[in-house]
């Protein structure tokens, strides 16, 4: 997947300046930056819900249709439907990708342990629970890439460990996904390489190990501190 | 095939969420049995009068509901935005039309299915003149004025006007339908008058095709944001 010079303005505001970045199938990327710096944007761009005002997306199998056939997606909002239950929802979105496989489903139950309560309406679940089912929803039709809209937020410890754990067996596993996270450490142990994002623009680019982060953490400090944001 | 799998799935899921809830679908009943019965206390059904009304008297509730029904049309979708996750989904957006198309039409059937028969309890004239077409009439009509109504509710669902914004997108584009539906109801009710049902009924088919043809292939298209 690429993206070549993307800008995106909503409501006149210029959201994405000239953004030019390459996801290659398999690659874990976090997408780290300050509040409003246009990482949720970029992910909606990726995920085909917001079009690009300019410049072009090139898929990998060169259709859009086949794209959205290998994207799962979380969002801060979970996309569930709250009268039905947590099987019927992974049913409704598995089959709106063409798929049909009871198994599969189990498995992600078990794996984002709700496999107790998939015949329970998801109305009646916390937000934890709504989230990792988000998680299971996303992965329902075996997706090669995965957009991850930071996925740990108010999560318990106990909910934490599953997300990070099952992210950490799609990283294995090659599932390819961008991780957006205010969490230095989370970019660090599930992502190979971290993009930096301020005011709309990628400003810088780093490798996710032990010699290469702390100076991009230090960049991004810096730009909290320009933005007048706390740094923890 | 395909495409009938993703509008029966569609369909399936908005009528087990509506069973599920019963919000809607009981509102729009109950909304077209106080509003006909509140319509007939009003106009007096014993007149001679109510022949030029009747046809309005029985449609406006139906028509009514209908609007109730495609105001909260979007609540299923704008929970945990789950219309992203349908505009995300690689589906022809056609089927999301055609599912929704076929639900609503399914509730507003059964809104017919009470206000029609408590239409007739008042009236002077029991009976319609011809049943057939007075049958006819009411699905057709249903079916056009749904076709618009889920086209519009789901263009405007972005919106945060959505609740003032479909009916003036609406209401001018059924004009004809209307005007076709109430000419057809009173041929069908009352003898006297039986001029120009054919073109009547061939405005009504048409505006029928149109309005179920063109958002299925529009839907694509209009649904890129």
């Amino acid at each position: 997947m690429r993206l070549d010079q993307i800008s995106l303005s909503r409501d006149d505001k210029q959201v994405l300046h000239d953004i030019n970045m390459e996801w290659k199938r398999g690659e874990t990327i976090a997408l780290i930056g300050a509040n409003g710096a246009g990482k949720s944007s970029l992910l909606k761009v990726l995920a085909t819900l917001w079009k690009p005002s300019s410049g072009k997306l090139i898929y990998p199998d060169n259709t859009i249709k086949q794209w959205q056939k290998n994207l799962g997606v979380v969002f801060p909002d979970s996309f569930l439907y709250d009268a039905l239950t947590a099987i019927e929802n992974l049913e409704f979105y598995q089959k709106l990708y063409g798929g049909s496989d009871r198994k599969r489903l189990d498995s992600l139950l078990q794996a984002v342990r709700l496999a107790d309560v998939a015949t329970e309406k998801v109305g009646t679940f916390s937000k934890g629970m709504r989230q990792r089912l988000s998680i299971a929803r996303a992965l329902t039709h075996y997706p090669s890439y995965l957009l991850l809209d930071e996925p740990f937020d108010g999560l318990d410890v106990s909910s934490r460990d599953i997300v990070q754990n099952l992210l950490l067996q799609l990283k294995e596993q090659k599932t390819g996904y961008i991780l957006v996270s205010h969490n230095l450490d989370d970019a660090m142990h599930l992502c190979e390489r971290a993009l930096l994002i301020d005011n709309g623009e990628i400003t810088a680019e780093s490798r996710c190990t032990q010699e290469a982060f702390p100076s991009f953490v230090e960049q991004y400090h810096s730009v909290l501190k320009e933005n007048n944001h706390a740094v923890y | 095939m395909q495409f009938i799998r993703h509008t029966l799935l569609i369909l399936t899921r908005d009528l087990r969420v509506e069973f599920r809830n019963k919000s809607l679908l009981l509102s729009m009943v109950i909304f077209a049995l106080l509003f006909q019965v509140l319509l007939q206390i009003s106009f007096d059904a014993k007149t001679e009068a109510m022949q030029e009304l009747a046809p309005g008297v029985l449609w406006l509730p139906i028509i009514l509901a209908a609007m109730l029904g495609f105001s909260k049309y979007g609540s299923v979708e704008k929970e945990n935005d789950a219309f992203a996750g349908i505009l995300i989904s690689p589906i022809d957006k056609g089927s999301l039309y055609l599912g929704k198309l076929i639900g609503n039409n399914l509730f507003v059937l059964i809104v017919i299915a009470t206000s029609a028969p408590t239409f007739f309890l008042f009236l002077k004239q029991p009976f319609p003149n011809s049943i057939g077409l007075l049958i006819v009439t009411l699905l057709l009509g249903s079916w056009g004025f749904v076709a618009i109504g889920v086209f519009f509710s789901t263009l405007a669902q972005s919106s945060s006007i959505t609740e003032l914004l479909v009916p003036i997108m609406i209401f001018p584009l059924a004009v004809p339908l209307f005007l076709a539906c109430i000419q057809l109801t009173e041929m069908a009710l009352f003898p006297s008058i039986g001029l120009g049902q054919s073109i009547w009924l061939l405005l009504l088919i048409a505006y029928n095709i149109l309005f179920t043809i063109i958002p299925l292939f529009l839907f694509d298209l209009l649904l890129e944001v």
